[in-house]
């Protein structure tokens, strides 16, 4: 049964596709952390491409690497982490290269960022409505333009007169400061009803733990896409939520695609999600991007051993398989990582090569990249 | 029904909330509210449902490590809900319980073999030392570990490994029924399907029952041959696997079955047809506990509660219209 | 078994400080136990006037047969500082041991029965943590009569409440955990796996802050004969040498150096192997 996909998603796989420069690219990102029993090497040259107003997911199981990945593009790692090499480059820009104040500003308005556990990113004194309205209070502009919005609605003299009224900043004190509030107010109120959160007024005062978490995750969702984000990363945010909830949540983020320019990234361990919403799909194993493809490709032509064993080992809804083909033994450890390629030990089909030399990350077809010895890259005279 | 292995009839558990200056009770959490079905012998019957749904409460009630507020639980004839703990021993031995959380279901200051020998001892299924060393050593090869891995502590191994260990323990005492209370939830999809096989093969190998509670869909549907739903501490609907997966006859389990996420980018793609939230345990709706949420919700839903009636074969559920229903899930037309 | 015992030692090495005080504190615990017999057996009584007096008017008497000079009473300081140190650091681990072990006790049953018991246990807790020290250590005096077992009485009696709670509070959380299910649902009596696994799973907390206590009770001990509740002024004991040799403090500063040194040295000591313990045991230390 053949369903054609939505004409955006088309769109944006083909963008990558025919060459267009992707909006983020991490080229080679080598992370290491400094342990008591070791220097684990998290990230071994991570190779990842994300264009324009597209979907990726990025999949893998525990140890993987994909959530230092992201940690890394948003300038959070931990104080024991160092980046050993690599770029990051949004829209040109290394990341890597910028120091740790531009790197808030670029949290600010560039990379968003949403986490699995809500309750641990919102300040629990702090009601809901003033977190959202932080976010909007960085963009003098936007809050500018509401505020003469409400001053011109709410009748006042002459147009010149508004727009000066307007410019917060200015000298007067207690009037700048209330219209400034309601401003934000409604900034944010307008963000949570496109977020799909109901009764945003009451909302607004309330706190985070009144909220459900569904909730606080619309919530978060809400003070990502504020900024318009150039990437929106999503880290397994429905991985702690009841199944209905995360169906109301991916529908949302489908709606929000359709509105924003943003690009998005979806971290999670689950194939469901990622056939539910994205395009293109980049699998990861041990520190390495083993597979890239758009995403009918990878679940019908899975390349890489460790993808093809993944998705036999999916209990599948639809398909009767009595046994589960699991991948044999166990995620390596990272202090001592295998040789070579580091899923060599569990692959079928390796051969010496494997042992001595890390595959490089090669296009074996347009947009399917691959990282094993198996695959040749695909000579320009065969096309 | 003769091959009926446990029957569970009404069971209801409250957890009371105390407050005041003496205790008192101000409110119950009505985890599990009036729940009756059966587990045929050799099945496994999964029992599924969001968080709150109370399926977690029906599995501790049964092994009796929370006593139930009220209702029955037959065991060969014998109502075991009401029995004192001294009588309750013998039953103990006949089924056992797989936790959700590998690292913290094992004591982390015992070996495995202690852990395996203090079981088998426990339950009488060995009674003397040397006869359990050797009964240990079988039973962790069975789970696919080594012997070596007999003198190791609970921290030395990985996750998939220590619920291998926690499989091994379940079964030293031959039970018929194992209780498996989410396996798989904190595990890797690879390492889970080394666990899922094994569960299977032990089942076929030893004749084990199965009561399989999870709030993942397919790893429910992989494994199970019967299905409950649970909402809110009622059942919704019960009945053969494929049926209540592809035809159901209760709206909230349409909802639910459209809401999983298929790994197929071919598959129509999710869809939320419930909105808003699961109400609070503390104060459930009157009548149909899902007339909150039901997108074909009647007057007669918020007037009388609906019990669970056998709508079709061996098909059950509880709302006052399942048998107008026609049901087809996405996973239905995914064939 | 032996990763974990590898890490706890690479976190103790971590802190240099720690290590010192682990040094000085088994060094004077091995002085607090031997010594004692190498000290002639007479030291406390054998008293000399003459010599005591001399003391007394500014002499510190220092030399190669008294190497930390005298007393008050002419006796040896440093034998009186060993067997002080015996006598002091042996009442505070009975303090902290008797306090232990009525804590473990009503603590472990208080937190696993729950209910009405450990309402009860609790609220009599409370009772004993509500003593005020000085004044209960005075009324005990008063009442039995001024000497070392009153004296330990009288702290064990008020230790013992914090050791309840905190092992009470460990208790719970072990009680939630599923291996404690686990061993319910095989039919192991509640008492075996109280004792066999909740409480070795609870107690390392516990253990933390009896080693810190030492510290504070050795300071309490002397701080009680300094002040003269408790003990007969002959006996050697680190508070009542300070309280003896402090009218002198102008005249011969060495009379109260010694002993104060070494009521220093043991409590900052033990305190400090108690952070090392309290450090391991901090999760979020580890990586």
């Amino acid at each position: 049964m053949t369903r054609l996909s939505q004409s955006s998603e088309i769109e944006a796989a083909g963008a990558v596709e025919s060459g267009e420069k992707p909006v983020l690219e991490i080229k080679d990102l080598r992370v290491n952390f400094q342990t008591y029993a070791g220097v684990v090497k998290a990230l071994d040259g991570v190779m990842l491409r994300v264009g324009k107003g597209e979907a990726l997911g990025l999949v893998g199981e525990s140890g993987c690497g994909k959530s230092v990945t992201a940690a890394t593009v948003e300038g959070l790692l931990p104080d024991n982490a160092s980046v050993v090499g690599g770029q990051i480059l949004l829209n040109g820009v290394d990341l890597l290269k910028k120091t740790k104040k531009q790197m808030r500003d670029v949290r600010v308005n560039d990379v968003a960022i949403v986490f699995q556990d809500p309750m641990t990113f919102l300040n629990p004194v702090l009601t809901i409505g003033t977190q959202i309205s932080e976010v909007f209070d960085m963009e003098e502009e936007v809050v500018d333009r509401e505020a003469a919005k409400i001053l011109q609605e709410e009748g006042h003299a002459s147009t010149n007169e508004t727009s000066q009224n307007a410019s917060v900043g200015a000298k007067r004190g207690k009037p700048k400061r209330a219209l400034r509030k309601k401003a934000l107010r409604r900034l944010s109120v307008e963000a949570m009803t496109k977020v799909g959160l109901t009764d945003p007024e009451r909302l607004f005062d309330e706190y985070p733990h009144e909220l459900s978490g569904g909730m606080r995750q619309r919530a978060m969702i809400a003070m990502a896409i504020a900024r318009n984000p150039v990437v929106f990363m999503a880290d397994e945010i429905t991985t702690a939520l009841d199944v209905t909830m995360q169906a109301q949540i991916l529908d949302l983020l489908r709606t929000l695609r359709r509105e924003f320019e943003s690009s998005i990234l979806i971290i999670t361990h689950d194939m469901g999600v990622v056939a539910s919403i994205c395009d293109r799909v980049a699998v990861m194993y041990a520190g390495s991007v083993v597979e890239t493809a758009e995403i009918h490709e990878i679940f019908n032509k899975p390349l890489h051993p460790y993808t093809q064993g993944l998705l036999k080992a999916i209990p599948h809804v639809v398909k009767e398989n009595e046994t589960l083909d699991s991948v044999p033994g166990s995620v390596p450890d990272l202090i001592y990582p295998p040789s070579g390629c580091r899923f060599h030990p569990r692959c079928s089909y390796a051969w010496d090569l494997c042992q001595q030399q890390k595959p490089p990350h090669i296009e074996t077809q347009p947009g399917h990249w691959v990282e094993c010895h198996l695959y040749k890259e695909e000579k320009k005279s065969d096309r | 029904m003769t091959d009926e292995y446990l029957h569970v009839a009404n069971l209801t558990k409250w957890f009371p909330i105390r407050g005041g200056l003496l205790g008192r009770v101000k409110a119950n959490v009505k985890a599990v509210n009036g729940v009756s079905f059966s587990i045929r012998k050799g099945e496994t019957f999964g029992l599924v449902g969001e968080s709150g749904s109370g399926k977690s409460t029906i599995g501790r009630c049964i092994l009796r490590l929370i006593d139930p507020t009220s209702g029955s639980i037959e065991l060969d004839g014998v109502d075991i809900a009401k029995l004192k703990l001294k009588r309750l021993k013998p039953y103990r031995r006949r089924m056992q319980i797989v936790f959700q959380d590998p690292y913290a279901s094992l004591d982390p200051r015992q070996t495995v073999k202690g852990a395996l020998v203090e079981a088998m001892k426990a339950s009488g299924a060995v009674k003397e030392g040397s006869m359990a060393a050797e009964a240990a050593k079988e039973l962790i090869k069975k789970v696919g570990l080594n012997e070596d891995h007999l003198n190791r502590f609970p921290h030395e191994f990985s996750g998939g490994q220590r619920q291998r260990i926690a499989v091994a323990r379940a079964i030293a005492t031959n039970p018929e029924l194992l209780i498996l209370d989410e396996p798989t939830s904190f595990l890797d999809v690879s390492v889970q399907a080394q666990i899922l096989n094994l569960l299977k093969s032990l089942q076929k190998e030893f004749n084990l029952t199965y009561l399989f509670i999870s709030h993942n869909l397919a790893v429910v549907e992989h494994m199970s041959d019967r299905i409950g739903v649970m909402y809110l501490g009622k059942l919704m609907e019960v009945g053969e696997k494929r049926t209540v997966y592809e035809h159901p006859t209760h709206p909230y389990t349409y909802a639910l079955m459209n809401a999983i996420p298929i790994p197929d980018p071919n598959a129509p793609k999710t869809e939320a047809l419930l909105t808003g939230e699961v109400p609070s345990a503390l104060n459930p709706p009157n009548a149909c506990v899902f007339n909150t949420r039901c997108p074909y919700a009647k007057p007669e839903c918020f007037e009388k509660e609906p019990l669970l009636r056998e709508v079709k074969d061996d098909q059950w559920a509880a709302c006052h219209f399942a048998d107008q229903f026609r049901f087809e899930t996405r996973i239905g037309m995914s064939k | 078994m032996v990763a974990e015992l590898r890490y706890a030692l690479h976190l103790l090495t971590l802190n240099k400080l720690v290590l010192v005080g682990i040094g000085i504190a088994v060094t004077l615990t091995l002085v607090a136990m031997v010594g004692p017999f190498f000290v002639p057996s007479d030291t406390p009584i054998k008293l000399n006037f003459a010599t005591g007096e001399a003391a007394q008017l500014g002499n510190p008497q220092i030399s190669w047969a008294h190497p930390l000079g005298v007393d008050t009473y002419g006796r040896d300081m440093l034998n009186l500082i060993i067997l002080a140190l015996g006598l002091d650091m042996g009442a505070a681990g009975l303090v902290v041991g008797i306090g232990l072990l009525i804590g473990v006790l009503s603590g472990a049953f208080a937190g696993y029965i729950g209910g009405k018991i450990d309402e009860l246990i609790m609220r009599v807790t409370d009772i004993f943590l509500a003593l005020p020290l000085f004044i209960w250590a005075m009324a005990i005096a008063a009442v039995l009569s001024r000497n070392l077992n009153s004296l330990i009485l009288a702290l064990a009696t008020v230790s013992w409440p914090g050791y309840t709670r905190i092992i009470r509070g460990q208790v719970l959380i072990e009680k939630g955990k599923p291996y404690v299910e686990g061993l319910q649902a095989l039919g192991v009596s509640r008492a075996r796996i109280l004792i066999r696994h909740v409480i070795p799973n609870s107690i390392f907390p516990l253990l933390v802050q009896a080693t810190l206590d030492i510290g504070g009770v050795i300071l309490t001990i002397a701080a009680l004969t300094f002040l003269g509740l408790a003990l007969n002024p002959l006996i050697p004991e680190l508070g009542a040498l300070v309280s003896a040799g402090q009218t002198y403090i102008q005249i011969n500063p060495y009379l109260i150096t010694f002993p104060g040194l070494a009521i220093v040295l043991v409590s900052l000591s033990f305190n400090l192997v108690g952070d090392g313990l309290r450090d391991i045991l901090d999760p979020r230390l580890r990586r």
